[in-house]
């Protein structure tokens, strides 16, 4: 058994080493390294095709990575420790750990043939043996948060898209994560739906959430994110301060991308 | 028409219309839970039993329905295993039905939303889990369609087993024609016969088609206020 790699931010609620990830010919993920206190912001931006997406479903190992770490609240993902060192996690070690991972997805992903109350409380209960009593109470209560108290027994396609997505976030935060993963969560609204799903979102970052998105939402980033991630071909290009990223990117291949977001914004 | 004819060949005709009905009863009971039990183990994608699974699907999809009935009816016998004409049949219908129903099993289950799977699975629900309370449910109205065209045709399809020597609808017709030359009147009596078992199927299709719909409209009341909000 490969052992893991030294970790240079032991602390880090989320900690990615050398991460690795090809799809036949092509490499999704070519050497990440990326650390995520508790309670940060990230925000993970760049072409399409550059591996962002890659790299969230790497860390709740929807699609477990050809080699390197992910490493989460002290757990190493898709290992146990034993008393002789690490060996490979079974399948279901892997799906109680992936559920400490919350993870909203761009096209929402509700289960059309459940009500907005059954989506949120399947697998609470399914998965943590929640009894059906507390799992609807904390279902309520993060519909409320979310200001989509009464629509319990709707069903998802009598929902506007940023309803649909902020159930979609009330689905994964009723698994208390620990973390929560957005992927392009925005990108498939109408333009005047957006507002609601990242003001959820930012209330979900004042509350103190560990969250990694990957957005083109550049005002969002730089208002809430703490720090700005840019990635290209794989691997990570560019990082820090948004507001330092946005406005004096380093590199060239950061400044070319900014540069076509913006001519496509103006 | 000759009714003194009629008379005297209607009982072996409402034989032979048991028969099939039996042979058809037995062989879609038999093969739905095989192509169902297929399509799933397909979907799994784990090499060792999807593997041999699609082998024999595309086996039997591929062979003359016929040739497979003549096979477990004259060949097994080689082998020792010697099989009434209607076990012969039921065995070689249910191998190719089922062979022909996974695959109608598997484009539905296929078709439900990538993104479903990813998300069930990000929530941590097990394989099993997801399969049963969130890709199946999805999939039945997109199975129902392919399936019963299907159970048509294997309805029909039984027809077949009149060559093994099964005195189903077909057998009995043939025979009652080879012996009193009434072509017309025996044919159209057992296609008449054909068309109510076939078209029962049919109608419970539109009766099945219509109530998934139904559950899965969405209730008026709420889209109005869903619409107001």
């Amino acid at each position: 058994m490969k052992m893991p790699a030294p970790r240079t931010s032991p602390q880090a609620m989320v900690e990615v080493v050398n991460l690795h990830k090809t799809y036949g010919p092509l490499t999704a993920l070519d050497g990440v390294d990326l650390a995520v206190e508790a309670g940060q912001v990230i925000a993970i931006v760049g072409a399409s095709g550059s591996g962002k997406s890659t790299l969230l479903r790497c860390i709740n190992f929807l699609d477990p990575p050809d080699s390197g770490d992910v490493w989460v609240d002290g757990h190493r993902m898709g290992f146990i420790e034993g008393g002789s060192g690490m060996r490979r996690a079974s399948d279901r070690e892997i799906r109680r750990h992936r559920a400490d991972i919350g993870m909203v997805f761009q096209h929402f992903n509700l289960f059309p043939h459940f009500t907005v109350l059954q989506n949120i409380i399947e697998a609470p209960m399914a998965v943590r043996g929640f009894s059906r009593a507390d799992a609807v109470a904390t279902a309520r209560e993060l519909l409320a948060s979310v200001g989509l108290a009464g629509k319990e027994e709707a069903f998802p396609t009598e929902l506007s898209g940023g309803q649909q997505q902020r159930v979609a976030i009330a689905r994964a935060l009723a698994m208390k994560p620990r973390v929560m993963l957005f992927d392009e969560p925005t990108s498939a609204l109408d333009p005047e739906l957006v507002d609601e799903v990242l003001r959820t979102m930012r209330n979900l970052a004042e509350k103190g959430m560990t969250m990694l998105v990957v957005t083109h939402e550049m005002s969002f980033a730089e208002d809430v994110a703490d720090t700005l991630v840019y990635f290209d071909k794989g691997k990570i290009v560019e990082a820090g301060k948004p507001s330092d990223v946005l406005r004096n990117p380093s590199q060239p291949r950061t400044q070319a991308f900014l540069q076509r977001l913006l001519r496509r914004t103006l | 028409m000759n009714f003194a004819l009629l008379a005297e060949y209607g009982p072996a005709l409402g034989q032979g219309l048991l028969n099939t009905i039996f042979l058809s009863v037995v062989t879609l009971a038999i093969a739905t839970p095989i192509g169902a039990a297929i399509a799933l183990i397909r979907e799994t994608r784990i090499p060792w039993i999807a593997i041999p699974a699609a082998i024999y699907v595309n086996i039997f999809r591929l062979l003359p329905a016929l040739l497979v009935l003549f096979f477990s009816f004259y060949a097994l016998p080689q082998f020792g295993l010697r099989l009434s004409p209607m076990t012969a049949a039921v065995l070689g219908l249910s191998i190719v039905g089922a062979a022909y129903m996974s695959e109608d099993i598997r484009g539905g289950l296929a078709a439900v939303d990538q993104g479903q799977y990813r998300a069930a699975k990000a929530l941590g629900l097990s394989y099993p889990h997801i399969i049963r309370r969130i890709i199946i449910p999805q999939a039945i109205p997109l199975i129902i369609p392919p399936y019963v065209t299907r159970a048509i045709i294997m309805v029909k399809a039984t027809s077949l087993a009149s060559l093994v020597a099964v005195g189903d609808l077909t057998g009995e017709a043939v025979r009652a024609t080879s012996i009193t030359y009434e072509p017309f009147m025996f044919l159209i009596m057992a296609g008449a016969l054909y068309l109510l078992l076939s078209g029962a199927l049919a109608l419970f299709q539109m009766w099945a088609e219509e109530r998934v719909a139904r559950a899965r409209r969405p209730r008026t009341s709420l889209t109005v206020k869903a619409a107001q909000v």
